[in-house]
């Protein structure tokens, strides 16, 4: 799920709905110091934001839709996060699902998230 | 069309010509709303930063003051009803004011959630054809459509009724009373429409109740009609316009059997939060109580305990609640209670503890959000006091046309005379 930053009011309802304080809004206008600014920019990832909107994690939207992995997935020097494809039966993440103990969080209420912890 | 011109001419007449307190009064609005409107473009400017709004508290005074005035607003249905469907003749001098107190409601709720909105420029990304209109799915476009759609209703009723006397005739029931049908239904509608969005919210047990849409309806038909005593008893003292004692003693009946529901509604809900709580209570027992040392919200909910309480019992002793100075006491004091209550009381809970059960600072309204506030309440008293202008202009006219020679006795022993819903 992603946040069109341009089509966004900035109601903040999804920041009462969501029950995983996942969302952040721009209480004003964010600031990057112009030497820091990736121009690399994808329009519902990586982008500047604007004052006033929503926004959440994109898994790196501009990197997977290129074929690699989100940052963090990337950075961790413990290879303790998976990312993948979850309707391809091959992949490591259906591996994982199959063979580890895992748990989502508050599946009480139904979201469904697409996230999942594991543990051996 | 000419009359039109005419009506609207003379409107403007009227509301521009005035004692000195009037204008001081409407002077007095004004430079609240100049205050208001200066500080909205502080926050304009600036981003919501500058409220005390964050992520994890991110609706406040706004959003509270929004969602109870929805209930002063739905409240119009306990004049609308008995006088139109009931043809009480005791309401019927009050039921303009009604809808015209719920057309300023109306107009502060929208200001509210406008003033609200990270981006108010781009509202029109919700207008149909234009932008996205989310229907059904969103709630909160169901809202937009109840609460555009009772404005409606609001303004155009009561103006065909008035527009009918202007002219010296009897407005004709069967033009005006679908829409008074409607507006029953709409009433309801964006009570529990607007309890909806709150209660939807599987992510927020505070609001996650079933119980919140009703105690809407009945905190609002409380702190509605409490509002309407006081402005009549405002009205009838500075207008030539004459309004019964028993009208204001019918309203508080119904104030206090809503009070009285409320009540009951409310010792319900605290028996569920607290007789065993659970992780789920943790909000009500922030509000109550206080919890790891936060309680910013605890003073004010006790004393809006104490005064929905004490405003009840008085109430509910009819050789108190027909004492006037008693009524009008104790509606102000339901009317602030419910204030606290349906507003800060219901809003910032719900988004305390965060989902994770934990605690940040608290939050706590700025100056910019106190002065946009007060000009918007400001909006709503002008806006107010321009419509009852025009409809106390136009009643008191009509009325001595209908009485003819018996003008100089404006005496209320005849309401239905001058009824716009006197039968045939
Ligand atoms: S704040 Fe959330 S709910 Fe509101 S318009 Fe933006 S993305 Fe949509």
């Amino acid at each position: 799920m992603v946040v069109d930053y341009d089509w966004c009011i900035g109601c903040r309802y999804c920041q009462a709905a969501c029950p995983y304080d996942g969302r952040r809004f721009n209480w004003r206008t964010p600031h990057v110091p112009v030497d820091e600014i990736n121009l690399n920019q994808h329009y519902l990832g990586n982008r500047l934001r604007r004052k006033g909107v929503m926004e959440k994690c994109t898994f790196c939207i501009q990197r997977v839709r290129q074929g690699r992995l989100p940052a963090c997935v990337d950075a961790c020097p413990t290879g303790a996060r998976v990312f993948g494809n979850l309707l391809d039966p091959n992949s490591e993440i259906r591996w994982i699902l199959e063979h580890k103990k895992v748990f989502r969080l508050k599946e009480d209420l139904g979201t469904e998230p697409k996230f999942w912890y594991y543990m051996d | 069309m000419r009359v039109l011109v005419a009506f609207f001419r003379d409107a403007l007449d009227n509301v521009t010509a005035g004692s000195l307190r009037y204008h001081v009064w409407m002077g007095f609005l004004t430079f609240m709303m100049v205050l208001g409107a200066y500080a909205y473009t502080v926050q304009l400017r600036e981003g919501l930063a500058v409220t005390g709004m964050y992520d994890y508290v991110s609706w406040g005074l706004y959003i509270s003051n929004f969602t109870f005035l929805v209930g002063v607003a739905a409240a119009a249905l306990m004049l609308v009803l008995p006088t139109y469907i009931f043809r009480d003749t005791d309401f019927v001098r009050a039921v303009l004011f009604g809808e015209g107190m719920a057309v300023a409601a109306l107009v502060m709720c929208l200001a509210f959630v406008i003033v609200d909105m990270g981006g108010p420029a781009r509202l029109w990304h919700m207008v149909p054809i234009l932008g996205i209109f989310n229907w059904p799915r969103s709630m909160l476009a169901w809202d937009v459509i109840v609460l555009n759609g009772y404005l409606v209703i609001n303004l155009t009723v009561p103006f065909y009724i008035l527009y009918n006397h202007y002219q010296g005739r009897r407005p004709n029931p069967r033009v005006y009373l679908p829409g008074v049908f409607v507006s029953l239904v709409w009433a309801v509608a964006i009570h529990l429409v607007t309890a909806f969005l709150y209660a939807g919210l599987p992510a927020r047990p505070f609001w996650n109740s079933s119980l919140l849409g009703p105690r809407f309806l009945a905190s609002a038909f409380a702190a509605g009609p409490a509002l309407m005593i006081i402005i009549l008893t405002v009205i009838r003292r500075t207008t030539p316009y004459t309004i019964a004692d028993s009208t204001l003693h019918k309203l508080g009946l119904v104030v206090t059997g809503a009070a009285q529901v409320n009540l009951v509604m409310l010792i319900s809900e605290l028996f569920k939060e607290f007789y065993w709580p659970t992780e789920h209570s943790r909000s009500a027992i922030y509000l109550f109580f206080g919890l790891d040392g936060h309680r910013a919200l605890v003073p004010w909910m006790w004393l809006s305990l104490s005064l929905v309480t004490l405003a009840t019992v008085v109430l509910t002793v009819p050789p108190l609640r027909q004492r006037t100075p008693v009524l009008l006491t104790a509606s102000a004091l339901l009317f602030v209670g419910i204030w606290i209550e349906k507003g800060m009381g219901l809003i910032v809970p719900g988004f305390v503890p965060e989902p994770w059960g934990r605690m940040f600072v608290e939050y706590a309204p700025t100056w910019v959000e106190w002065t946009v506030t007060l000009g918007i309440w400001a909006l709503g008293a002008w806006v107010f006091t321009i419509l009852a202008k025009v409809a106390v202009g136009v009643e008191v006219r009509y009325q001595r046309l209908c009485k003819g020679d018996a003008a100089a006795d404006p005496s209320p022993a005849k309401p239905h005379l001058i009824s716009p819903a006197s039968p045939t």
